[in-house]
């Protein structure tokens, strides 16, 4: 990676109180990834590649545990690891694309890795150790996924790549919309509320104690509530 | 003849069952298959798998029924947000969102996902569904439901009676009165993740002492009718469901716990800061209990019933269903093993099963509802990850002799199990009368809190001699706790009880009853039975998941029916 490479994958560990929180973020994302290595395990027809994902997975869950305990030490107080769903792209791209789409994610931060160990080579040789060992999983996650997408997907690969890129892509435009338009939406809201204040003078608290059927079944003849949809 | 599928989703615990011709066939939890604890989001991957197991194709059902009403839940979530004027701006946005972005069309996703004519999804209450999973699964006739839990379309609690059509309400308690979620700001109040660490509470109580009970009484106030109030304002969950108590609550039991802080427990005892947590668990637990206690006699005063069915995620309590039968009115007390959400799939598909004209036949119920161990698979791809693998001839006598010698056994038996305890189809297991074993276990394979208890297991016949009031109509699911009475330190909790599971014989098909017998050889009757999971993960469910924990938690042996896995 160039040296203007390097600069903008490592800028934000520059900016103040972004350490730790770039870490746990990062955690989350190799959280993320043993999930859907465990679902593909679990899909695939042939042992062996079952076997790699497994090791996969127990790879990326390590991972995880050192990039939490390295936010906590940079945070200087314990951290909680959000838990976060996965994206279940085995099921719902099938095994090429979801192989091409785990050796995009492995080349790409492979070369992250790379620039971010130089970059605390010098200013956290702890860290830089710590990301290193992650690093050479990461060479060898990106090597086997390579070597799968060009032995028994190789008919498959090139197109399951493409199919990887959007997907990749979609997911990316989507976070990017989200945060765009969640301020939007925030203020639509609001909006919403404030116009709908009235309403709040007929929505009275519900009373405590036992209520009959016929007090809490008001609308009990509806075909809605008898479930006609 | 009807084939139906119920599902739940959308909130916590999704999952999805199957009910054939008024029999259950298959019944599964979404975060079994995706490997995301308590995963809410459409089960579809737990759909297709009860339809594989089933053998229905999606175009033959008959119905598929959602456990809940969208609309109406939409309706109190909007109503409530609008009470809390102007405090419930937040709130208003997010159950928007939340509402607007799949919730409200869960019927169209569920159509379009099973390819299925739009018509045949219908949906039915959310408690009414929780009162068909247990009247439908109890083993007994003559019974009332109980369901209580943090909150429905608009109604926490309610009673109801069998009926031809199904269960009939005969009362209920409106939100936010609740004590789901009186129990889930406790939850919160002590640092753990609500609608998953309940059961942590339980745990933890037994630690401390109820000082705080009559803070907590004057919260929640118990009624003559057996009914309760809950003090609304100190528990404002409409305006921070993440946390769900107000200030009130601080003002009267102190500072909440942060979750991050590892916890003072020294030599079996809380220290500092967290004994008073653990007093406050256990004031909560004690209020906990008596309400349920009062609704428990509610229900019989009303129906005169001899037997009670509990449902609702509060009835996953199993201190509080143990008092029920000992202190109630009942004669007997039954709680299906998934009483919680991912429950209301199945009381779903049986509502349905009966609007269809077939009469439910879940009497004889049995939890072993999931995917099947396959131990060609697990073989195959054991050897793979260079692991030693090899069938026996006599895997309960082989892993007998192991666990005698103190080693840690993982357990994959028949079909996965249906509800939140591991019941010896995907178990971890040790000897139960090793203190050392157990905090191995919570420390090193499961990576636990340091005060959670394990829980045993024991054959049908031994249960009496072992726990007092076993074996009885929950035991067999875990769904209770009893007082031990023999030397088993590695699964007596504190208090001298523990959440016993019972085995039927081997004729019956119990997963661990070979496996007890031929422990008893070894001068053992009891076994030390934790889900295969590790902390904050989903139990295993496919064979995979069993190897993935095997390969980083690291107990000493894995066997998936006759086949042998070690290093």
């Amino acid at each position: 990676m160039s040296a203007i490479g390097d600069f903008f994958t490592t800028l934000s560990w520059r900016l103040p109180g972004r350490r730790w929180r770039r870490l746990l973020a990062f955690a989350e994302a190799e959280a993320e990834s043993a999930l859907e290595l465990r679902c593909a395990a679990a899909a695939t027809e042939d042992p062996a590649r079952a076997a790699l994902y497994l090791q996969h997975a127990a790879d990326e869950a390590r991972h995880a545990e050192i990039l939490a305990r390295r936010a906590a030490l940079a945070r200087g107080e314990p951290v909680v690891l959000p838990r976060r769903g996965h994206g279940r792209l085995f099921a719902r791209f099938g095994e090429a694309t979801f192989l091409a789409y785990v050796y995009l994610g492995e080349r790409r931060g492979r070369r992250q890795f790379e620039a971010h160990v130089r970059f605390f080579e010098t200013r956290d040789p702890a860290l830089s150790t710590a990301l290193a060992s992650i690093l050479s999983d990461e060479r060898r996650h990106e090597r086997y996924t390579g070597e799968l997408l060009d032995g028994p997907f190789a008919a498959d690969a090139r197109a399951a790549t493409r199919r990887a890129r959007r997907a990749d892509l979609a997911q990316r435009w989507r976070r990017v919309g989200g945060a765009l338009t969640a301020p939007l939406f925030a203020l639509l809201m609001l909006v919403l509320y404030v116009l709908a204040a009235p309403l709040a003078l007929g929505a009275r608290g519900q009373r405590a104690g036992w209520q009959l059927p016929e007090e809490s079944d008001t609308r009990a003849a509806s075909p809605i509530e008898r479930g006609s949809g | 003849m009807a084939a139906v599928l119920g599902v739940s989703a959308h909130y916590h615990d999704a999952a999805a069952a199957l009910v054939v011709d008024g029999k259950v066939v298959a019944a599964l939890h979404e975060e079994r298959l995706s490997r995301v604890k308590n995963d809410p989001s459409l089960p579809r991957m737990a759909i297709d798998a009860c339809l594989t197991l089933g053998g229905v194709d999606a175009g033959a059902l008959d119905r598929v029924v959602f456990y809940e009403n969208p609309y109406r839940k939409l309706e109190r979530v909007l109503v409530g947000s609008l009470a809390a004027f102007p405090n419930g701006a937040g709130f208003f946005r997010r159950a928007l969102r939340q509402q607007l972005g799949d919730k409200l069309w869960v019927l169209d996703e569920l159509a379009a996902h099973l390819r299925v004519d739009r018509a045949r999804v219908r949906f039915v209450d959310h408690h009414r569904s929780h009162a068909a999973s247990a009247l439908d699964c109890a083993p007994f006739d003559d019974a009332v439901a109980l369901t209580i839990d943090g909150v429905g379309e608009a109604e926490s609690t309610a009673i109801w009676a069998p009926g031809d059509a199904g269960p009939q309400r005969v009362a209920s308690i409106a939100y936010p009165h609740s004590l789901g979620l009186f129990y889930a700001a406790i939850t919160a109040y002590l640092g753990f993740r609500v609608n998953e660490g309940e059961y942590k509470v339980m745990g933890l109580a037994a630690f401390g002492e109820p000082r705080f009970a009559d803070d907590l009484r004057d919260l929640l106030q118990v009624q003559p009718d057996g009914s309760f109030r809950l003090k609304t304002s100190a528990f404002d969950e409409h305006l921070r469901p993440d946390r769900a108590y107000g200030r009130e609550v601080l003002e009267r039991l102190g500072p909440a716990r942060d979750p991050s802080r590892p916890w003072s427990f020294v030599h079996g005892r809380m220290e500092g800061e967290d004994q008073r947590f653990a007093d406050v668990a256990a004031s909560a637990q004690r209020v906990l209990e008596e309400a349920v206690l009062a609704l428990a006699r509610a229900a019989h005063e009303r129906t005169g019933a001899r037997h009670l069915a509990l449902a609702g995620g509060v009835a996953l309590n199993g201190c509080a269903n143990a008092r029920v039968l000992a202190e109630g009115p009942f004669a007997r007390v039954f709680v299906q093993p998934a009483a919680g959400d991912a429950g209301g799939a199945l009381g779903a598909a049986l509502l349905g099963a009966r609007e269809e004209g077939d009469l439910p036949r879940a009497r004889d119920f049995d939890a072993a509802l999931g995917v099947a161990a396959d131990p060609a698979r697990a073989m195959a791809v054991a050897q793979h990850l260079g692991l030693r693998a090899e069938r026996v001839s006599d895997p309960e006598a082989d892993a007998a002799a192991r666990l005698a010698t103190g080693e840690i056994v993982a357990w994959v038996r028949g079909r996965s199990e249906w509800g939140p305890r591991a019941l010896g189809q995907r178990s971890l297991l040790a000897r139960a009368d090793q203190v050392t074993l157990r905090d191995e276990l919570n420390r090193r394979i499961k990576g636990r809190e340091p005060f959670r208890p394990f829980a045993p297991a024991t054959s049908e016949r031994h249960a009496a001699a072992l726990f007092e009031g076993a074996p009885n109509d929950m035991t067999p699911f875990m769904t209770t706790v009893c007082r031990v009475t023999a030397e088993l330190p590695g699964v007596t909790h504190v208090d001298g009880t523990a959440r016993v599971q019972t085995v039927a014989q081997v004729a019956q098909g119990g997963a661990l009853a070979g496996l007890l017998e031929a422990l008893e050889a070894h001068g053992h009757r009891a076994l030390l039975n934790t889900s295969l999971n590790a902390a904050g993960e989903p139990l295993a469910a496919r064979v995979t998941d069993a190897l993935d924990f095997f390969v980083r938690r690291k107990p000493d042996a894995l066997y998936v029916e006759d086949v042998r896995i070690t290093r």
